[in-house]
């Protein structure tokens, strides 16, 4: 709902006759600032130092302090008030601390790999040593990507809650957690925290994690191979078929100037009474070095971030591993270098998870060697890089065999003379599921 | 794990046999965490509406608060009603229109605006209708309709806390403010439904995430056993407080107790106009219910000095022909004598038991005469008697020329002015100002302390409505003292402790014959000489009167009930010599008597004595009944002043106002007497501090982590700072404190015992973060998990084991240098014997 339709409908005032007169745009917008005024946050340098009124037990201490204070000053009868914030004080911290004194946790995820959207079994063991029940306990951290002290509250949903641990007693808790980014679950070391039973200080027990899972990209199929690919006489797992001199005969057709003369099918050519040729045709294998530009220069929000991820980077990779699976998935060998890590090249399943996995992991890096993170060195290979527009602004022209997958677009960096221009560019970042399998099937047999 | 069941559950049996319990829960599908949108939204509603609930409530204490029974309970509770219906509307309607109320930008600036109204309101209630509120009620009012508000659009749990938050604070002023006990059961209500809707809104917040198999409904034992708790608790505090403290009054400006003036004041003494005429407005001081007996007669001072020390015995003549005045006194007195008889003015020290005066006795002991408003113990003067004829003492005439009482105006206010004769500025005085209010007492004279130099009843403003009862007492000329209405005294009261540092005084009395003067006989020179051997080698002045006084209090008791036999001997000479034991009146008759046989000037003076036991801390004032009514006696120091003499043990005259270290010394004494009173909690305190200070470096780690956790560094550079700080505070505490020439690495590679990877690792980033650029950890990913990973393994216990058996081990270098060293030297002598 927009301020002014929200304004049309409180400010509208009734003049007795059934009549409503809507409230001016000026007044909405007067209302809009005023409010945009009290809420906003003109010293955020200060709030590390006033934030901490914000907890519940600050709030209690402050009320105890004053209490205690009207009770000596004012009217002792004050102390019954005095007391009773004292008693919560003690019991909203005592409490919580005692539940988690007793508590030992081991989490374990089921799965080694998994991938984005899909749904893990996560397995919580919980053993209580003491007598008494631990309630309301609440696994924190691990579980978002973005989770960190200072979003707790931001994110109070993420992770799970369980409501009752009896005394003396090992639980399993199992659930089934759908990962929202790629990554290594847990991404931090997750907490059981619980508050129980006011929620005025939090106590944590460190959960200890029996082994983590790789969360790949989600996967973006893309049909079809580059033609500009280089190609690999092969003849396992073909990704193509190379037509020349080699392999099997397909077939025969008349002579054309510029064929050999070992191909001539010289018992036809007798025949027909005109040269006639041997078609052949061999098993081949594309190969393809994709280059994932992860440099800080290219992801400059993350920097400021200082989480190694951010938006972009996650796109450059999404882009990346669908891309690298597809040509997998195709028979293709990839060669995949990411930032200034050694290649990880391989046509094998093993080879093909490592550099999901590398993927998957992958952050952001300050590169000592821009130059390699770019588009490596030039080896006569097809090579895909996939960066960000602001990636793209740092390549120069000139690479035939280097092919730029450009992911977002920059509104500083417009296109300008001296700059590569993109293979493919995936300007709406928010359908990349979608537009990249049209763009990639469209560049893929033009080259 | 023993088995594993069908569906997923699995169950443990661990090691422990008696409290095992087993777990079958299972927790499966994309959306097995969290309950559902409608839970969520249901739980939501009911804090928002509990939290108006608990606004109304506050709003209700308040405003009983606000009324302090200045108004009429049926107005009182439509206005409750009223806004808690507006309240629940507006909820209502809020709740509703949710979506509306979440994203609106009127809301903001309509709450800032609801304070400042209630403010801004104030001035045009004094200008137009001419009334209004006292500061602090016009802020608690602002805070009052902000919490409301705040109850109203309360849809998020951060602002409901914060009408929570001013309901709490109301509360705590309420609880302050009112003499209401409905007051205490109505905060206990809230308090309880306060700790419950804590308890609930902690549950609502996590119950967002439960794991849908394993979601359990609410804890509802914790919402009764938590504020059953917290309210025993409150019980116990109730039951362990002294009134005393809160005779510290005036913390809240215009309250009154700190001599300012506002018209709008709720009460106090020399505060705004609220302290007025009981009639008009009973919230003056004296609360109406404790009026009392209201369908008994009034008593009169005869009255109540018959029931508090029996009645007269009518004399026999033998006894009249006994004691006799001198002869000179006695034919000046005479038609006075008869005059007072007349009247019944005198007061005779022979008495007898009466059952039925006890009776009565004990039915007017629990009810009130009057009520003082200011600080206790007081004197309050009724009646003085220089006149005594071995039995029998006489009230003072009132002064042949008396001095002229006039009014004078102070802060507008008729005050009467009551001149003394003498001069008192040689002596030092402090002021003190008092009110007292008769509730039921026929008495026509005014009850006040010694010193009154200023006086004030609400519009009375003639002179002639006055009158000098005696040379120090003033009556009204009227039957008895209006009722309820508040007599405000200002008195200069003498400090005794300079009186007595004072060494110049005279005693000097030439012309006081009557309170020099003393029935003549065998028994006055009996007490003569017991005042002389009491007084031996002490000079004449203050030093001979505490002596009297001293003793009479050591080696005599006080004892109401004693029967004295009527014979050869008076009371007074058998209180002395025979009995030792009496009540106050002989105490006071032996010390006047006493006094005067050494020849100072003294006299009997009866009244009432107001004891800070009695002070009521919720109408902050304290109560005078029957029971309280006293003898004392006077003696004459010179310059026209009087002292107040107390002999009677139990009694004391109270001194100047304590400074502030007197206070303090004061405070401290009352603590030391409160611990000995109470020694199973001052024992039980003084192990639990035992316990503190044995576990004392525990603890300090424990604040130090706490810290660490709480404020952490924004910054990886400044949190592993912030993590090595923690460090070195628990090497510190484990005694092996880094030395200053020493990086914190160095340092701990010679704990063996604190190696690991990821200590190696941490010591490696914080000598980074101390010493080298801002970009060597600009790479450096999860220091925050890394810092707390190193907090984990650096614990005080780990540092503790590593310092002891670095100790162990120098120990055992020390041994084994110092055997190396022995060797050293039994080989070197061996070597050189036989050279």
């Amino acid at each position: 709902m927009s301020i002014a339709s929200l304004s049309e409908t409180v400010g509208a005032s009734n003049d007795g006759s059934g009549r409503q007169e809507p409230v001016s745009d000026y007044m909405a917008a007067l209302l809009h600032r005023v409010n945009e005024a009290l809420n906003s946050d003109f010293c955020p340098t200060m709030n590390r130092w006033v934030y901490w009124m914000k907890e519940p037990i600050w709030c209690l201490t402050m009320a105890v302090g004053l209490s205690a204070a009207v009770a000596v000053f004012v009217n002792l009868q004050v102390l019954f008030l005095t007391g009773i914030l004292c008693v919560l004080a003690i019991m909203g911290t005592v409490l919580p601390w005692m539940t988690i004194r007793g508590l030992t946790c081991h989490l374990s995820m089921d799965q080694q790999r998994g991938r984005v959207g899909q749904p893990l079994l996560v397995r919580l063991r919980i053993c209580n040593r003491y007598p008494w029940p631990a309630w309301g306990l609440s696994l924190v951290r691990g579980f978002h990507a973005d989770w960190d002290e200072s979003s707790r509250v931001a994110y109070r949903n993420a992770g799970v809650s369980l409501a009752r641990v009896p005394g003396w007693s090992t639980l399993e808790f199992t659930w089934t957690f759908v990962p929202t980014s790629h990554g290594q679950y847990p991404l931090q070391a997750p907490e059981l925290e619980t508050g129980f039973p006011f929620g005025f200080v939090r106590c944590v027990c460190r959960i200890v994690t029996d082994g983590r899972t790789t969360v790949w990209p989600a996967l973006i199929s893309l049909a079809g191979i580059p033609d500009s690919a280089t190609v690999i006489c092969h003849d396992d797992s073909p990704s193509d078929r190379s037509a020349g001199e080699f392999g099997d005969l397909l077939g025969t057709r008349f002579f054309r100037n510029g064929d050999s003369l070992r191909r001539i099918h010289w018992a036809q050519t007798a025949r027909q009474q005109q040269l006639i040729i041997c078609e052949r045709q061999a098993m081949a294998r594309s190969h393809v070095r994709l280059v994932v530009d992860l440099s800080g220069a290219s992801h400059p929000e993350c920097g400021a971030r200082m989480s190694g991820r951010g938006q972009s980077a996650d796109l450059v990779i999404r882009a990346a591993s669908g891309i690298c699976e597809s040509l997998h998935r195709q028979h293709c060998r990839t060669e995949l270098q990411i930032g200034t890590e050694a290649p990880i090249s391989g046509d094998t399943i093993p080879l093909f998870r490592r550099q999901m996995d590398a993927l998957a992991t992958a952050e952001v890096h300050e590169a000592d060697d821009e130059n390699r993170s770019r588009s490596g060195r030039s080896t006569g290979t097809l090579t895909i890089l996939v960066t960000t527009a602001i990636g793209l602004s740092r390549q120069s022209v000139g690479r035939r065999d280097l092919h730029i997958v450009c992911v977002g677009e920059d509104a500083h960096h417009k296109q300008t003379c001296g700059i590569a221009q993109p293979w493919i560019r995936v300007t709406d970042c928010t359908s990349l599921t979608e537009q990249l399998p049209q763009l990639w099937k469209g560049v893929c047999h033009v080259g | 794990m023993s088995g594993e069941s069908e569906g997923g559950l699995r169950y443990w049996h661990p090691g422990v046999s008696s409290g095992r319990r087993r777990a079958n829960v299972t927790a499966d599908g994309a959306s097995s965490a969290g309950v559902s949108a409608g839970d969520e939204h249901s739980d939501r509603s009911l804090l928002h509406y509990f939290t108006a609930g608990l606004a109304i409530i506050a709003m209700a204490v308040f405003l009983i608060t606000d009324a302090d029974g200045g108004r009429s309970e049926s107005g009182l509770w439509t206005q409750i009603v009223a806004e808690a219906l507006l309240t629940v509307i507006l909820t209502i309607m809020a709740q509703r229109n949710r979506q509306l109320i979440d994203a609106h930008p009127a809301v903001t600036p309509l709450l800032i605006l609801v304070p400042i109204v209630s403010l801004l309101w104030e001035p045009t209630q004094r200008l137009l209708l001419d009334s209004g509120r006292p500061f602090e009620m016009m802020m608690m009012h602002s805070q009052k309709n902000l919490m409301l508000a705040l109850a109203i659009v309360g849809l998020q749990p951060a602002v409901q806390r914060m009408s929570l938050f001013i309901g709490v604070i109301l509360c705590v002023f309420s609880a302050a403010m009112t003499r209401e006990h409905r007051i205490y059961w109505i905060v206990a209500g809230y308090g309880f439904c306060a700790v419950s809707w804590l308890i609930l809104g902690y549950w609502s917040g996590i119950r967002v995430r439960m794991l849908r198999e394993h979601a359990q409904r609410l804890p509802f034992q914790w919402l009764v056993a938590g504020p059953a708790i917290a309210l025993l608790a409150a019980a116990a505090t109730i039951a362990g407080g002294r009134n005393e403290l809160s005779s510290l009054r005036g913390f809240f400006p215009g309250s009154g107790g700190e001599g300012d003036y506002d018209e709008y004041s709720r009460d106090g003494v020399n505060d705004g106009d609220a302290l007025v005429a009981g009639r008009d407005d009973i919230r003056s001081f004296g609360p109406i219910d404790e009026a009392p007996m209201a369908d008994s007669e009034k008593p009169s001072l005869y009255d109540v000095i018959n029931d508090r020390f029996d009645e007269p015995l009518r004399k026999n003549k033998s006894v009249q022909r006994a004691i006799a005045l001198p002869p000179d006194i006695m034919a000046s007195i005479q038609q006075r004598l008869s005059t007072v008889r007349h009247a019944g003015r005198e007061f005779s020290t022979l008495r007898r038991k009466s059952e039925k005066g006890k009776n009565r006795a004990a039915g007017i002991s629990s009810t009130a005469l009057l009520y003082v408003s200011g600080r206790v113990p007081l004197h309050l003067r009724t009646e003085v008697f220089d006149v005594f004829d071995g039995v029998t003492w006489y009230a003072a005439e009132p002064p042949a020329d008396p001095l002229r009482l006039s009014f004078v105006s102070i802060r507008g206010k008729p005050w009467l002015q009551i001149p003394v004769r003498g001069n008192v500025s040689e002596f030092q005085t402090f002021t003190e100002t008092h009110a007292v209010k008769p509730v039921n007492l026929k008495l026509p004279t005014i009850p006040s302390p010694l010193g009154t130099r200023l006086l004030h009843m609400e519009h009375v403003d003639r002179v002639d409505m006055f009158a000098w009862k005696n040379d120090s007492l003033i009556c009204m000329n009227r039957a008895s003292l209006p009722e309820l209405v508040p007599i405000h005294l200002q008195s200069d009261v003498l400090d005794q402790k300079s009186l007595r540092s004072q060494k110049l005084l005279s005693f000097s009395a030439v012309r006081m014959t009557l309170e020099k003067s003393l029935p003549e006989g065998p028994e006055l020179d009996r007490i003569r000489s017991l005042a002389e051997s009491w007084t031996k080698q002490i000079p004449r002045g203050m030093g001979q009167i505490d002596a009297i006084c001293s003793r009479l209090r050591a080696e005599y008791s006080l004892d109401r009930d004693i029967q004295f036999v009527d014979g050869d001997s008076t009371p007074l000479t058998q209180f002395l010599f025979e009995s030792r034991r009496g009540p106050e009146y002989l105490f006071a008759s032996a010390a006047a008597v006493m006094l005067r046989s050494m020849g100072y000037a003294t006299r009997l003076v009866s009244g009432f004595y107001a004891r800070p036991e009695r002070y009521d801390a919720r109408g902050r004032h304290t109560s005078v009944h029957g029971s309280d009514a006293h003898f004392w006696c006077e003696v004459f120091v010179g310059g026209g002043t009087w002292a107040t003499i107390e002999p009677s043990p139990g009694y004391v005259v109270p001194g100047p106002p304590l400074r502030w270290f007197e206070q303090l010394l004061s405070s401290v004494t009352d603590f030391l007497q409160k611990c000995r009173r109470q020694w199973p909690l001052c024992l039980s305190g003084m192990a639990g501090l035992a316990v503190l200070f044995r576990f004392q470096v525990d603890l300090k780690s424990a604040v130090f982590t706490l810290l660490w956790k709480w404020f952490p560094e924004r910054t990886g550079r400044g949190r592993i700072l912030q993590t090595a700080r923690l460090l070195e505070h628990r090497l510190r505490l484990a005694g092996i404190s880094r030395p200053r020439y020493q990086t914190l690495s160095r340092w701990m590679s010679r704990f063996p015992e604190l190696q690991s990877r990821t200590r190696h690792q941490f010591l490696h980033l914080a000598e980074q973060a101390a010493f080298a650029p801002e970009e060597c950890l600009c790479g450096q990913q999860n220091l925050t998990e890394l810092c707390f990973m190193a907090a984990g393994e650096f614990s005080l216990a780990e540092i503790r084991k590593a310092s002891r058996s670095e100790k162990q081990k120098v120990c055992c270098e020390v041994v084994s240098a110092s055997d190396s060293v022995s060797n050293a030297a039994e080989n070197s002598t061996d070597r050189k014997a036989p050279g």
